[in-house]
């Protein structure tokens, strides 16, 4: 199932920002330590079994351009809270899409956490994405299967 | 046809977004309400009728599996459709809450058109 989740966590990131934030994915680098730094993070503790958490980093501008697509309002328009509660949304989406697909037999539960503490555990799987509106970084780490 | 719609979601961000995804749609609703939780819907609920509830799973002080079970006990609420919008697509999960009462169950991520087909399918109209 680890392995599932590593492949399957690209296409369910491109899948939910296709069809919920209307944008696309300009290039996806696998990467072999989290890459988190200042911005927005959110995060999503996930128990099943499988257990563990995805995290998602984006800098303020490129939360800002999310939410603004997400939301439909121009970007001045967008609040701080909005790209707070849009990244809680997209790290949310992610990893139901990701579980649902890796483990459509597991029942779960999913906890949304908003913070800006990077990542300082290791991860499963880490991708550095790049969208037309800047990067995004998304993390998986598995704690029990 | 106009809908009375009830929107359950803990998050003002996804409500936002299902209210837009419905004019997006070209769903005509007369009103749209919203609770953050099972608990404020059925306050909505048992003063304001309304044609479909909308509803989240994962909230705080009342969950969407609660909620159905409430409604699913109440004979005023009963009749009234329910469709489930959630990022949780397994095959455990749907069922349960087909089971429990819901008609229709859409995971995210989702299209207007999907929103949309789902809504007149659990509503068996054309919009």
């Amino acid at each position: 199932m680890r392995k599932s989740i590593t492949e399957n966590l690209s296409p369910c990131c491109e899948e939910v920002l296709e069809t919920m934030f209307f944008t696309g994915i300009l290039s996806a680098e696998a990467q072999t330590a989290c890459r988190a730094g200042g911005g927005l993070c959110a995060s999503v503790r996930f128990e099943g079994p499988p257990d563990g958490e995805l995290r998602v980093w984006i800098p303020l501008q490129t939360g800002s351009a999310l939410a603004s697509s997400f939301l439909g309002l121009a970007p001045g328009e967008v609040t701080s809270a909005d790209c707070e509660q849009v990244a809680g949304e997209l790290a949310n989406m992610f990893c139901g899409s990701l579980l649902s697909r890796s483990a459509p037999t597991s029942e779960f539960h999913l906890t949304v956490n908003q913070d800006q503490t990077p990542n300082a555990e290791p991860c499963d799987s880490c991708v550095a994405f790049e969208l037309p509106e800047g990067p995004l970084n998304v993390c998986v780490r598995v704690d029990r299967l | 046809m106009t809908l009375r719609v009830l929107m359950v979601d803990d998050s003002p961000a996804m409500r936002h977004f299902i209210r837009r995804t419905m004019a997006l749609s070209g769903i005509e609703f007369s009103e749209l309400l919203e609770a953050s939780n099972g608990r404020e819907a059925l306050v909505h609920l048992r003063r304001t009728p309304v044609d479909i509830i909308l509803t989240d799973i994962n909230m705080p002080a009342m969950s969407g599996e609660e909620l159905l079970r409430e409604i699913d006990a109440d004979c005023e609420l009963r009749h009234i459709p329910t469709l489930v919008i959630s990022t949780d697509a397994t095959e455990l999960r749907v069922s349960r809450m087909l089971a429990l009462g819901a008609q229709g169950y859409i995971a995210k991520p989702f299209t207007p058109e999907m929103l949309r087909a789902e809504i007149e399918r659990v509503l068996q109209v054309c919009l």
